[in-house]
Order: structure tokens, then C-alpha cells, then sequence
């Protein structure tokens, strides 16, 4: 009696049928029934058979369908109040809309089946259910009018865009680097000068201890603060110049100088032998397998 | 929540959302290819610095890839395209994004070379910024629909039949 009770009060509350007689919503509220939902569970769904209009008692619930391309877009949003379906208790019809809970929602659920008679019985019903019928599409045709204008083609794709686009890239790239001044060739290429040869670590290390030779880290500034032969000077080799001056300008030619510095993308210790030799140092060499290769054979480094 | 969730979607899903964000995106890969552009030398001196492009390949990416940016960016803004040119870009920013973490993780103090010569270093920062700009290329893929150059020129908007 007590779920009649507040089933009553919820359809005399609802848009659908606040005007109509005391007497219909008694005969309504006999056939009705609450039904309670969870977030995001599914009260209608497409295409379904329908045969039920619902009243949002409390909560929220969603109506929605699908577009052409599968994409969901939503019709409507229902609160307490708000109706669905009412096109069911008049005749047999599929789901047009899906809805889904969007909140722990409570809904009347109210049958075609026993509706007619109350519909024979009572004439306000009737203009009630129509007066609901025509809002619905009062409702429901903006809201398609505003997605069927989202529905537009998406942008074409094919496997020739991704040529076209790298292929432009690839000629204009190379064509410009070919007339820019301060173009760069395509390939490192660098030709040791003669004079130039390599030396092992393990010996490398015993002329450092007889002091017989200068080491020079050819790695940019901030690799050698992290690690560096001991005693190395730092000679990066984006700013030879400006350093040498100041640092080996005064130094014997005969000195013996090792070289080292390189990573996978860049042998810094080559180009700066080479740099080394064009300024008349006549004994540069350069450490074979680099720094690692001096750390591997247990050689010391200092941060 | 869900209310939130619903518009938080509309936003995400909007084409023109999608709109700005490509000419936002286009604009961005043009300005940072601008200083790679005319020197590639120093930019191959940014590249060399990560220590992953091998020895044979640094040149040729540092020539190439400043060509790419700027290319894909006009391809955005003119909306020609702009499928194909997101999903390269979105590609280049995996792998910006994976350079810039490994050196992260080696304690490597270098230029990141991303949009300015020097005075940009590498940092969880830049990698927010690469993911943020990633998605971006992600929601121009699957959203964007309108101002399009098609046949009809760019006003033209082809509907569904």
C-alpha cells in the first residue's frame, strides 16, 4: 500500500500527468510499479521491444541512440518528473532510444498491458499521453538536429598520404640543404690525417702514470663533469677554438696528446685529433674504444 | 559524476575542440622547426646528444626531420590531410618522448633541441608536454570533421549520405 501511496504522489508530481483526474491516477497507480537501477544500468534498449512508459520517480537516467557510424549520441536527459515511452501505452513499438541509469534512479514503470481501459474510462488520459507524445518529439527533434550536424565525413586516409607527406619532407629537406649555407653533409665522414694513430688503454694508462702524455676529453661539458679520465682537459668540440687558446695553445708540439670522446652518434675524438694535428701537435693519438674501454680495462675515472 | 564524465566527453569529442587544437598543434611544429631549419649543424649537435641515432643517421635526421615538423603543421592548419599527418606526428612524439625519458633515466644533463637551439633542457616537464601534445594528435585522428580541405575547397563540409 505503501509503494501505491508514493506511486500516486510521483504521477500526480509528473509532466506527464499532473492534470489529469484523481480517480485515473488511482486506476493508474493500481497498475504501475517501482523498479530501482544502479549507475550506469541499462533500463531500455535499442531496438527492444517496448511496452512500458517510465516516469523518473528520483535520480537520473539518459536516453540516447546510435549514429551511422556507431558513435552514441544523446536525445535526452531525464530528472524526477520526466517521462519515456509514452508512444507504448498506446500501441505496440520497438525502442527508438536506449536509456541508461546515470544515477542510483527510481522509476515508475507503468504497462501497456491494463492501460486501455484506463484510457476507455478516462478521456483526460488520452489528451495527457498525446500532449506527452508531442512534447517528447518537442524535445527530442533539437537535440538529433544538433548531432545529425556532428555527423559529418571524417577526413579521408590511405597509405599514399603517408608517401606524399615523407616524400615531399625527404626532397624539400634535401633540396634546401643543398642551398643553404649552413648546410651539413648528408653522411659524417671524417679522414683521420695521417700521423693520427691509436693507442690501448692499459698502455695509455701506464704513460698517464709515467706522466709522458696529456689526455684531452673531446666530449661536450656536461658528459665530462659526469665522468672523465683523471688529469683529462676538456676540449668539447663546439668550442675548440675558444678553449684551446686558452688551455693548449702554449703546449709543446712533440708532446704526446691522447684523444677520447666519442658516442654511437658522434666521434668527437676524431674531429678533434684532426683540429689537433692542423694546429701542428705532431704525436696526437687517440684511445681505442674510448672511455669505456678504459673503464672495462680498470682504469680510473674521477667525476 | 556522471553529468561531469557526459560533458567532460562532449568537450573531448567536440569537432571544434578538435579545430583549435590542430591549428594550436600545426602552429607549434612550425615554430619549432623554424631555428632547425637554417641550422642543421647545431641541431645535429642536439640530436648527437641523446647518444641513440647512430653514427650513419644523425646527419640525415638532422635534415630531414626539421622538414617534416614544419610540413605536417601546414598540412593541420590547412586541415588537408589531417589524419595521416596527425598519426605522424603522434609517432614522432613517441619516440621525442622515449629519447628524452631514457636520458632522464642516464642522468644526462643536455639541450632538449625540441623547439629552442639551446637553453631547453630535458625533463619530466617536456615529457607532460609531449603526452599532452600526443593526445592532442589522438583527439585530431578520431574528431576532427570540419573546415577540411576536400574537394569544394576549405569551407566545405561533406556530410553523411
Amino acid at each position: 500500500m505503501e509503494e501505491k501511496s508514493r506511486i500516486r504522489v510521483k504521477l500526480a508530481e509528473s509532466t506527464l500527468f499532473r492534470k489529469i483526474s484523481s480517480d485515473a491516477l488511482d486506476e493508474i497507480a493500481s497498475i504501475a510499479q517501482e523498479k530501482f537501477y544502479q549507475t550506469n544500468d541499462a533500463i531500455r534498449i535499442l531496438g527492444e521491444h517496448g511496452d512500458s512508459c517510465y516516469i523518473v520517480s528520483s535520480g537520473a537516467a539518459e536516453v540516447f541512440t546510435k549514429g551511422r557510424e556507431g558513435t552514441k549520441f544523446e536525445l535526452l536527459q531525464m530528472g524526477p518528473g520526466d517521462s519515456v515511452g509514452e508512444i507504448a501505452l498506446l500501441t505496440e513499438t520497438h525502442n527508438l532510444g536506449a536509456m541508461t541509469a546515470l544515477e542510483e534512479t527510481t522509476l515508475i514503470e507503468i504497462p501497456r498491458n491494463g492501460f486501455g481501459p484506463i484510457l476507455q474510462r478516462h478521456p483526460d488520459v488520452i489528451d495527457a499521453v498525446g500532449k506527452g507524445i508531442y512534447q517528447q518529439f518537442h524535445r527530442v527533434i533539437p537535440a538529433m538536429e544538433r548531432e545529425v550536424g556532428r555527423q559529418f565525413l571524417a577526413p579521408y586516409m590511405s597509405w599514399l598520404d603517408f608517401i606524399i607527406i615523407i616524400g615531399l619532407s625527404l626532397i624539400v629537406s634535401l633540396g634546401f640543404n643543398k642551398v643553404n649555407q649552413k648546410g651539413i653533409s648528408l653522411f659524417q665522414q671524417i679522414t683521420l690525417d695521417e700521423g693520427i694513430s691509436f693507442v690501448r688503454p692499459l698502455e695509455a694508462f701506464l704513460k698517464q702514470k709515467k706522466g709522458q702524455s696529456l689526455f684531452v676529453d673531446a666530449m661536450p661539458t656536461n658528459f665530462y663533469e659526469k665522468e672523465h679520465i683523471q688529469g683529462a682537459e676538456n676540449l668539447p668540440l663546439t668550442i675548440f677554438d675558444f678553449i684551446y687558446d686558452m688551455t693548449l695553445a702554449d703546449e709543446d708540439k712533440e708532446k704526446e696528446i691522447i684523444v677520447y670522446g666519442r658516442s654511437i652518434s658522434r666521434h668527437y675524438d676524431e674531429q678533434v685529433a684532426n683540429k689537433l694535428s692542423l694546429r701542428n701537435h705532431k704525436n696526437v693519438k687517440i684511445l681505442k674504444g674510448g672511455l669505456s674501454a678504459w673503464k672495462k680495462s680498470g682504469c680510473p675515472v674521477e667525476p | 559524476m556522471n553529468r561531469i564524465w557526459s560533458f567532460i566527453k562532449k568537450i573531448v569529442t567536440s569537432e571544434y575542440v578538435a579545430l583549435v587544437i590542430r591549428i594550436y598543434l600545426g602552429s607549434i611544429f612550425i615554430y619549432a622547426s623554424m631555428s632547425k631549419v637554417i641550422e642543421p649543424a647545431v641541431f645535429a649537435e642536439n640530436i648527437a646528444g641523446y647518444r641513440i641515432v647512430p653514427y650513419w643517421g644523425l646527419n640525415l635526421t638532422a635534415i630531414i626531420l626539421p622538414w617534416l615538423e614544419p610540413i605536417c603543421g601546414f598540412l593541420l592548419i590547412i586541415g588537408l590531410r589531417t589524419r595521416a599527418t596527425a598519426l605522424i606526428l603522434a609517432g614522432l612524439l613517441i619516440v621525442f618522448t622515449v629519447f628524452v625519458i631514457l636520458n632522464i633515466l642516464r642522468g644526462a644533463d643536455i639541450n632538449c633541441g625540441c623547439l629552442e637551439k639551446v637553453g631547453e633542457p630535458i625533463g619530466w616537464a617536456k615529457v607532460a608536454q609531449n603526452t599532452v601534445w600526443f593526445i592532442m594528435t589522438i583527439m585530431i585522428f578520431f574528431f576532427d570533421r570540419i573546415f577540411l580541405f576536400r574537394r569544394g575547397g576549405i569551407f566545405s563540409r561533406k556530410k553523411m549520405e
